[in-house]
Parts: C-alpha cells; structure tokens; sequence
C-alpha cells in the first residue's frame, strides 16, 4: 500500500512542477463554463419566449449540470491514450515492463494522484467560482454517497476505455483516429453535451445498455435528484458488468499484448 | 544452478517489406507482405552466479533483443530462458523482483521530480527493508557521487548523473543479477570510471551477476572475466577475455625507428608480414604482424641487418583491434573452429 501511496504522492509532485499549465488549464475550464452558462441561459429564454416547456429541468438545475459535468470532466479525465502511445511508439515502454508491478495498477495509481492534485488546485477553484457567479441549484447532500459511487463506476469506465485505446498501439502505433472514435462517443452518449432526458425515446433505449451514460449522465442525475430508486439500482448494476467486462477485456488485452510488444528503437 | 540459463534461444520479427516510389507505397498500404527478421537464432549459454560478463556484438546483432528476453519483456519464438530457475515471460513480476535492469538510452526515472523520489519508490516497490535501504543509498550515493544532485529533478540533471542515478535506482533493492544495456553510452572518462568502480564494488561485496552491453573496451577490460560475442543472432564466441586475446589477438604492432634512407622493404613478405608501412618524415617503419607466422625477434634482426635501428616498440593487440576483426570479418575460418 505504501508503494501506492509513493506512486500517488510523486504524481502530485509532478503536478506542482507545471505551475503554468494548471493556470491555464483551470482558466480554459472556467471559459468553457462560462459558454455553457450563456448558452442555456439563452435557450430557455428563447424557450420562454415561444412558450413552448422544452423540458421539466429548469435552467437552475441546467447550469447545476454544466457545473458538475465541468467538476466530473476533470475528476474522470486522463492521459492513459497519450501516455500509453508515446510509450509504446517510442519503446519507453520497457521501464514500466521491467517492474514487478503491472503496467494497469501503475497507471492508475498515477492518475489518482494527478486527481489528487487536480482536487485541489483546479476543481475547487470551478466549484468556487461556478457559485458565486452562476448560482447553481441547492443540492440535497442525502445523495453524496450514491454520487460519489456513480462517480466512481464512471471514472473506472472512463479510465478502462482509455487503457483499452492505449494498447492498441501495441498493435497498430498511431491510435489518435480511435482516440477521436472514443472522445465522439463519449461526447455524444455520455450526456456531458446534451444531456440524456432530452434524447429521443428510441436513442435513449440505446443509451441506457451502452456504458457511456455513467461517466457523466448518471452522477449528475443523482445529485441533481433526477434519477429513483430503481435507476440507480440499475445504473450501479450496469456499472459493475461493465466495469467487469472491461477489466476483463483489458486483462485479456494485456497478455496479448506482451506477445506482441515489439520494443521500438533499439 | 545457473544465475542465467539460455537454451536454443530464437527472436524472429515480422517486418513489412517496402516497395519504393509512389506506386509501390500505395501498394503496400492495399496490399502488405511481410519478410521474417531472424534477430536472436538459436543462442545457448550459462552464466554462473557473480560472474561478470561483456555481452558484445556490433549493432543489429540481436543483443538488446536477448537481453530483452532475458528480462522478459519480449517473449522468444522459441527456446527457453531462466532467470534464478524462473521463466522470466511466465514470471515477469517475480523475476523482476530478482534483477535489476538499466537501459542506457532509456531512463526509468520519474521525469519531474527529484532523483530521491524515485529511489523512494524503489524501496516501496520492492519492499527494501528500512537499514538496507540507508546502507544501499549512503554506499552507492558515495561511490556514484550522487548526493551532490540527489534533491534536484531529474530532467535537470545532465546525462551522466541521470546515468549514476539510473544506475543506483536499478540496484538498491540488492538484485542478484543485473542486466545493462549499453550502461556507459554518452559519458565522460570520469563518470565511465565511477560507473565502473561503482560496478565492481556491487559484484565483490553482494556477489551479484553482471551481464553487460557496450562499445566501450575499457569496459569490457576493465570490468569482464567473459566475453559473449554474437553476431547475426548466433553466438560468435564465448570464453575467458585472456582467451580471445591469445586466439584471436595474435596481431602484434613492431614500430622501429631507422636511420639511413633504405626504401625497399618488400623482403619482409618473407618472413610472412603482410602489412607494413614506412614513414619517411619520422623515419619509422610499422609492421602489423600474426604471431603464428611472423617471429618478432626475427624480424628485428632482419631490419638491423638493413638499416641501423635508433629505438623499437612492440605494441601487444589492442582488445578493441580483435573485436574489430571479428565484428568486420566474422565468418574467417578461425571463427569457426570455436562454432
């Protein structure tokens, strides 16, 4: 547990060497925040206007979602697809296959410090400022614990995708075309643009077996108090398969893998 | 049992063959085909506990393909290895615990941090015991003069102190048998010396096994009891330093100094010189001969009794000249009688 915890506490380091970069990165966030805000605000009103009721949400609750689903990117996101091609394009991968710890659990192990480090320094400075300009919903804090499980599942399949992207470089090196696949799909099915009530009901019977909806769609509907019972049953037993058939299909990747390697460059 | 046991070891590699010119690029992409690469072919060796052993080969000789076997990175095509009784691509994580691994061109050093980091998580990771841990970092730190930029992040530090870092990060946890890849690439004669003594201090004190790649004969004279040579992926020799340089070592370089303008040298094709060159501005004579044929004190006498001789030098073979000559011409007939 100690290594776990070394491996963690080096990636937080790292973290503190790029002062610049987390600036700017929390800046980008915070603009990217802001776009939302205005665009919401704009089509409810329009919305208002037309007197047409798009939908139950309200545009409260709306900005609530842009908020969190800006607070969740940064929680579930990582550089498993970046790191793992560079490594294996350049054969660097060998100093991770020299140790007696797995390339997956190293990995993971140094995004939850980057997460770690990214808590402190760019996701409280989002939720600070999302409540003091935007004014978001009052959240009910009876559903912390089922969030943060739904947050959870979603950052095991956000992370399990990604590791399962990146080693396909094993096989064909330049993976940025599965990479823009993977990043579309979740875009699209993860309800982090438009979020999954407003799908069409045919879609939306799609969406709900697809794992993608767990990353941000599921966390957000539960603290916004939008998701029952029996939804969140479903969506956590949904979150364990997946997160079993992944694991499992990393797994199976992996030992494929080492048949595979070819160290680039000597 | 063997610290490391290689039987019949064979690496082949699929490699897509390339067309030239536009048409045959647009061919290749439809239409692949494939030429199989023999890098590692039927290599077989022992090597016993605490040796120290020069694993040599001119480039693209399968060396860093063996070693990466060795240590179970890439799995062979066939032919076994053991490492400490273990099948290292079956038992990656236990033998890993075992070895200790440096590539010269690679650094497993985490990046942005500061050198004592990594050595921190090298003693979480294979679980040093706290004393071992102290006494490892103060002996090594001293011998390698790392103290000096221990707290400095690594991508500041210049290569040849990655390089001692590298090194003492790869044998804190006191592994048995240590495989470097070419551990002295890039470096100053000072920092090569350090490495070295550092080398032979680790082999004396813990017995450890030391299987090395380089360029450098300094290396392979200062620090290897053994030499393994492979070539084309098959082995080329294996046996004792003091071996190879009595059999495949026998040119010996005689440079006589004379006075008197004498230009014809040619009778020393008699005495089975081929090579020999007469500079006239330092008026030195240079013979390049093979022991086997060419007695030296004969071919002293042959030239005193030419010219009047003012000062001599036998010069012994230089390891880096029988490497040469076996890496230029390795199918010469003295070769094969090892194979």
């Amino acid at each position: 547990m100690r290594l776990y915890c070394q491996i963690m506490l080096n990636a937080v380091q790292s973290g503190t060497t790029y002062r610049f970069h987390t600036f700017i990165t929390t800046a980008n966030r915070l603009v990217a925040l802001l776009v939302q805000f205005f665009l919401w605000t704009a089509l409810y009103a329009g919305a208002s206007a037309l007197s047409v009721p798009i939908t139950q949400v309200s545009l409260d609750e709306m900005i609530t979602y842009a908020v969190f689903s800006t607070m969740i990117s940064m929680i579930v996101a990582n550089e498993n697809i970046e790191t793992l091609s560079q490594k294996i394009q350049t054969g660097n991968i060998v100093t991770y296959l020299i140790r007696p710890i797995g390339l997956f659990r190293s990995l993971l192990f140094e995004t939850l410090g980057t997460k770690a480090f990214a808590a402190l320094f760019e996701i409280i400075p989002i939720l600070v400022v999302g409540y003091l300009f935007f004014s978001p919903a009052e959240l009910p804090l009876s559903h912390l614990l089922r969030f943060l499980i739904a947050l959870f599942n979603g950052f095991m399949v956000y992370f399990l995708l990604t590791f399962l992207v990146g080693m396909s470089s094993f096989w064909y090196l330049r993976i940025f075309h599965l990479s823009f696949v993977l990043t579309h799909l979740i875009n699209f099915f993860s309800g982090i643009v438009i979020p999954i009530w407003f799908f069409p009901k045919a879609l939306y019977a799609v969406t709900s077996w697809l794992p993608f909806d767990l990353i941000y769609y599921h966390p957000l509907a539960i603290l916004l108090g939008k998701a029952d019972e029996s939804q969140n049953l479903f969506a956590f037993a949904k979150g364990a398969a997946w997160i079993a058939v992944l694991a499992a299909a990393s797994a199976i990747a992996w030992m494929a893998a080492k048949r595979k390697v070819v160290v680039q460059g000597g | 049992m063997s610290a490391i046991r290689v039987r019949n070891l064979s690496k082949s590699f699929k490699r897509p063959i390339r067309t030239s010119g536009l048409r045959g690029a647009i061919q290749d992409l439809l239409h692949r085909r494939y030429e199989e690469k023999k890098a590692v072919d039927d290599l077989s060796f022992d090597i016993p506990q605490g040796e120290i052993v020069g694993y040599l080969g001119p480039n693209g000789a399968g060396k860093s393909t063996s070693i990466k076997m060795l240590v179970g990175i890439l799995v062979p095509t066939s032919g076994d290895v053991t490492i400490n009784g273990l099948v290292p691509y079956r038992n990656r994580a236990a033998t890993a615990r075992g070895i200790g691994v440096v590539f010269g061109q690679r650094s497993q050093l985490w990046w942005d941090i500061p050198v004592s980091e990594t050595f921190q998580l090298m003693k979480y990771m294979y679980k040093i015991p706290d004393n071992r841990y102290k006494r490892n970092i103060e002996l090594f730190a001293d011998v390698l003069g790392i103290q000096e930029f221990m707290h400095v992040a690594v991508r500041q530090l210049s290569l040849g102190q990655r390089m001692r870092a590298d090194l003492c990060a790869a044998l804190l946890h006191n592994p048995s048998i240590v495989f470097l890849d070419e551990p002295t690439i890039g470096l100053d004669v000072v920092v090569k010396k350090k490495i070295r003594e550092f080398l032979l201090e680790v082999n004396a004190e813990y017995k450890t096994t030391i299987l090395l790649t380089t360029h450098d004969m300094q290396d392979v004279e200062k620090l290897c009891s053994r030499i393994i040579l492979i070539n084309n992926g098959t082995k080329a020799f294996d046996g004792p330093l003091e071996r190879m340089k009595t059999e495949f070592g026998a040119g010996e370089t005689l440079s006589v100094q004379v006075e008197g303008a004498v230009e014809n040298w040619d009778g020393l094709r008699l005495l089975g010189v081929g090579d020999y060159r007469y500079d006239p501005e330092s008026s030195t004579l240079t013979v390049r001969y093979d022991k086997r044929e060419s007695n030296p004190a004969q071919l002293l006498s042959w030239i005193m009794g030419r010219a009047s001789v003012v000062d001599f030098t036998v010069k012994p073979p230089e390891v880096e000249d029988i490497i040469r000559a076996m890496y230029t011409n390795p199918a010469r007939p003295v070769l094969q009688e090892v194979l």
